[in-house]
């Protein structure tokens, strides 16, 4: 086969923000391929506007489209992230921060956590959380950028963004027609399937206008208008494990300076989160509406804003799981068409990034073969199931059993793949190590220590060091992290200096 | 919470007496230092490991850094040399060869990987430069020539990465002698049998022939096939794989010097394959062949005179990789194909999963993540040296190799598939060789992908070749610098005194 059986039309259905980060990419990597990209969006369908909240992933995805921080984090009003707060999650009072960074150093070969807890064991309290740089930097509300030369406590992490996801979407829109992604209004009545195979072949809008394509991308939220109304991918449903499904979103005004981390503090049936901006901070309710009322829900929510509304609040419904197939035919879901898995870990644009990121690793021709699509679902199947895993973990491993919801989740089965990794880690403190999956070592650590799953044995070889010694080292690593994470500026000073949205100076 | 430490010392066992069971004996010695005592126990009978001579990867040599072993010291005792990689012949078309190295092939191009760039370009030119002449590595070792690598992540000896050619028995030797230098024990009798726990999870303790028990709070089966502790005593079954063509048989002898001591020759001939290690002084030959198609006297008119010679038989397949506090080590846990010689890196594999899951909680945790880890690492490692014979058979259609295809596992046909299709290397979860090797061992057999990179086409044809073109002289030009290995090793003060008597 040649090279010129390339796509040369690809249409981009729905212009949230998946549909928006596949054009902006699209936009930017494929111009050399002289590819013809095109978004169709309606003003009248509203978007979800996922995420607010980031992984550090995000920057990469900047960079490769060559995007300005400070310019980027200005016009969507972004503030840094170091890490998500879980508050009550384990027990009512408990509070930990899952940081975007490493614990300690390994030592001799062995990872930290180990020497940590057999200091642990012989009655040192020191909360695992002191021996992270971006957690205590995340508790002073300080901020300031990592660095690259090792030696420094200061590069043992990473930073992601808060930031607002409808700002968002407009910035990406600007870059990706700066690009020459054309975009098109208008709302799809009609799709048309070839009649030999199936494939799509063109959407037909209200307004009586056929767009054809090779390649279609369906950006169209829940109802996965192309790749299930229409090509039946079929729902993997999640729900048993993961029964939130509702949210009630509102923004309301900072009461305080912006934090560098977001936060979920769990309720009644489900949990809260609180995404602070720099005009505003974004709120919502994740609940199960089995255990709870919209209203209830609703009051919930508004009783706990820090500051006045600046919205009516917004619901939203949804059912955890996945597309069984996230590619089929002619048409690839990216975004919430292609599965839910909530918010609870900022990973909604972490996946719709990867789906892009792997689309352009499988960039099809016009033949469309088996083999590209088939590795494209293996590969997000694999990324789906592992976070899947983790999220499910911050609900299970819980001693909470002050409402039905806790107790149902508390009890729940869960995946093997699951009940196998946190045995390991109760048993021995050993993180299953995978190479594909989005959560490294020292999430599965914050969020294990964190939800109290505390294991029985630590690593044998942390015996290996004096226990003086051992005490000294992390002694110093302990104050050296505080007085570095003291010494930085305020979060929202940095932010005044380095990227102020227009409008909050 | 209960305190864990433990106070009295623990008895790590090894049953073994091989390559298998010194170079653990080594490695533990250094790495458990506090807390344990390792002691060696030599066989009922002894067995004889499936390999005389090792063409070992990176994997031995960062395992050597680890340990701080004395690499001249080392090779001087063993006459070894250093390796860069391993050289085909023959093995897909009379005439054309290619080097499988360690270390990188070209650098990306503007974010596109290498191997795509040089597809795209190879297209244009219909052909014409070898994809090995962009990796320093295999530049080198066709040029016999050796350096140690750069630490300098911009200077481009900083690219590659080595291993070893090394005579089996001289190697357990030293790694023996390096065990009881740093506290290992030799136990003063052969292993008689074990002290079983109940319900056969694991032992307590093992008898030696004069009686004495030691206690073993872990125990080892080193001891090659035989696997007198995880078969013999605690039952594990064996798991065939399947076999990738037709060869069954290896014969070994020592040969004369191959032409480049830095890397292994491996010849695809008409009824055999020959893979010729070669040392300081000759090499070491490795035969392997279909017992069904070919005789001993045939090939010994083919190969020199071949006297007193016995076949050995291959053997492929694996066990459970531990059972309660016992662990396979090496071949006891997995025979592979010695072809490509993957036996170094997985036993290394295994001593480092060892270490870092060294039992502690009594749940038998450690051993399932164990047996997971390690049972992944050899259908990994099977895989890759499977694809060595699958590219003899479609390529070559050396009858040896006739039935490859049939012995790809689901995880190996989809790499190839992977590959084929745009030229991309599908990697899982435990894998041993690198991206590169793959890549190197496929493109340099001819294994065309249909396509590349589409976004390679984003770059212009002048500027790729410029580039290409600087990358290989640089590389030429690096390599003219470097020294010969021989002499490299005589400056070093690493060879061997001459023979005596020879």
């Amino acid at each position: 086969m040649s090279q010129s059986a390339l796509i040369k039309r690809i249409l981009i259905v729905g212009g949230g923000t998946a549909g928006w980060m596949t054009a902006a990419a699209m936009g930017k990597l494929l111009a050399p391929l002289k590819i013809d990209v095109t978004l169709l969006e309606s003003d009248q369908i509203g978007t979800v506007g996922v995420g607010e909240a980031t992984l550090p992933h995000i920057r990469f995805f900047n960079r490769r489209l060559g995007i300005d921080e400070a310019d980027f984090m200005a016009q969507t009003a972004a503030t840094f992230k170091l890490g998500i707060e879980f508050r009550d999650w384990a027990r009512k009072g408990d509070a930990y921060i899952h940081p975007f960074g490493d614990y300690g150093r390994d030592i001799k070969g062995v990872p930290f956590h180990h020497y940590w807890l057999r200091l642990r064991q012989r009655g040192r309290a020191w909360r695992i959380g002191e021996f992270s740089a971006p957690v205590m930097i995340s508790e002073f509300g300080r901020f300031a950028m990592p660095v690259e030369d090792e030696r420094s406590v200061m590069s043992s992490f990473s930073y992601a963004y808060q930031f607002d996801a409808g700002l968002y979407a407009k910035y990406l829109r600007r870059f990706a027609e700066a690009c020459g992604v054309r975009r098109i209004e208008g709302k799809i009545t009609t799709v048309i399937q070839r009649g030999e195979d199936g494939f799509i072949e063109a959407v037909k809008t209200e307004d009586g206008r056929r767009v054809e394509a090779d390649l279609f991308v369906d950006c169209s939220g829940f109802r996965g208008l192309l790749i299930e109304q229409t090509l039946k991918a079929g729902f993997e449903d999640w729900s048993a494990v993961l029964p939130c499904d509702r949210a009630v979103a509102v923004p309301c005004e900072n009461a305080a300076p912006s934090l560098p981390y977001t936060r979920a503090t769990a309720r009644g049936a489900g949990w809260q989160w609180r995404i602070p901006l720099q005009h505003r901070v974004g709120n919502g309710y994740v609940y199960c509406s089995e255990h709870v009322s919209d209203d209830e829900a609703a009051q919930t929510l508004m009783a706990s804003l820090e500051g006045r509304p600046r919205a009516e609040p917004n619901f939203l419904r949804f059912r955890a799981g996945k597309r069984r197939r996230q590619w089929v035919k002619n048409c690839v879901s990216i975004g919430l068409s292609s599965g839910f898995l909530e918010p609870l870990e900022s990973t909604s644009i972490y996946l719709i990034q990867a789906s892009v990121t792997k689309l352009l690793e499988l960039f099809p021709d016009r033949d469309f073969r088996a083999c590209d699509i088939d590795e494209f679902n293996r590969a997000m199947d694999l990324e789906y199931e592992r976070i899947r895993d983790f999220l499910i973990l911050h609900y299970h491993a819980t001693e909470r059993d002050d409402t039905p919801f806790w107790d149902y989740v508390r009890t729940m089965k869960i995946p093997d793949s699951l009940a196998y990794k946190m045995t390991l880690f109760r048993k021995r403190g050993v993180v299953v190590k995978y190479k594909d999956g989005l959560f490294l070592h020292p999430s599965w650590i914050a969020v294990y220590l964190g939800q109290r799953v505390m294991p029985d044995m630590y690593d044998p070889r942390a015996e290996f060091i004096a226990e003086d010694e051992l005490e000294k080292t992390l002694s110093a690593m302990r104050n050296l992290i505080r007085k570095t994470a003291e010494s930085l500026p305020d979060h929202s000073d940095f932010i005044r200096r380095y990227c102020p949205a227009p409008g909050t100076v | 919470m209960p305190n864990q430490s433990h106070g009295e010392t623990r008895n790590i066992v090894i049953i073994g007496d091989g390559f298998d069971a010194w170079l653990s004996a080594a490695y533990l010695t250094r790495k458990l230092r506090a807390g344990y005592d390792i002691v060696v126990c030599a066989p009922p009978r002894e067995e004889m490991q499936d390999h005389c001579a090792v063409f070992a990867g990176p994997a031995t040599s960062s395992l050597h850094a680890e340990l701080a072993v004395d690499e001249r010291d080392l090779l001087r005792y063993c006459r070894g040399t250093f390796s860069l990689g391993a050289h085909f012949l023959d093995w897909t078309k009379p005439g054309k060869d290619y080097v499988v190295a360690f270390g990188a092939y070209g650098a990306p191009i503007e974010t596109i990987a290498f191997h795509q760039c040089w597809r795209k370009r190879q297209r244009i030119v219909k052909g014409g430069d070898r994809f090995d002449s962009y990796s320093l590595s295999a530049t080198a070792a066709r040029a016999g020539k050796f350096a140690h690598p750069s630490r300098d992540p911009a200077d481009i000896r900083s690219t590659y990465r080595y291993g070893y050619h090394v005579d089996v028995e001289l190697y357990t030797d030293y790694m023996r002698r390096y065990a009881m230098h740093y506290g290992a024990k030799k136990a003063g009798a052969r292993y008689a049998n074990a002290l079983l726990k109940e319900r056969r999870e694991g032992i307590d303790a093992v008898r030696l022939a004069d009686g004495e028990i030691i206690p073993a709070f872990l125990a080892l089966d080193c001891a090659s096939a035989a696997a007198p502790l995880i078969e013999g005593a605690l039952g594990a079954t064996w798991t065939s794989f399947p076999s990738p063509g037709a060869v069954d048989s290896v014969i070994t002898f020592a040969a004369s010097s191959v032409a480049s001591p830095s890397m292994t020759r491996i010849v695809a001939a008409k009824t055999c394959w020959r893979m010729d290690i070669p040392f300081q002084d000759g090499a070491r030959c490795m035969i392997g062949y279909d017992s069904r198609a070919v005789s001993l006297d045939a090939l010994a008119r083919e190969h020199g005179p071949l006297e007193n010679l016995e076949a050995k038989r291959i053997v492929r397949g694996r066990r459970a990789p531990a059972i309660g506090n016992v662990a396979a080590l090496g071949e006891s846990a997995c025979r592979l194909d010695p072809l490509f010689c993957p036996a170094p890196a997985t036993l290394i594999a295994g001593l480092k999963t060892l270490v870092e899951l060294l039992p502690a909680s009594q749940s038998g945790a450690e051993t399932d993540e164990y047996n997971r880890i390690m049972s992944d690492v050899f259908e990994r490692c099977n895989d890759f040296v499977t694809l060595q014979y699958w590219l003899a058979e479609q390529l070559g259609q050396h009858a040896w190799a006739a039935g490859a295809e049939k012995a790809l596992s689901p995880h190996l046909r989809r790499k190839i598939e992977q590959f084929r299709s745009r030229g991309q290397i599908v990697q899982f979860d435990e894998e041993i060789y690198d991206q590169e090797m793959w890549i190197a061992s496929l493109l340099g057999a001819g294994v065309n992908p249909e396509r590349y990179d589409p976004f390679a086409d984003g770059l212009s044809e002048t500027m790729l070749d410029a580039r290409l073109a600087a990358l290989r002289e640089k590389i030429a030009e690096t390599v003219r610098a470097m020294p010969d290995q021989m002499i490299y090793l005589r400056q070093a003060r690493a060879t061997a005194p001459e023979r005596s008597g020879s």
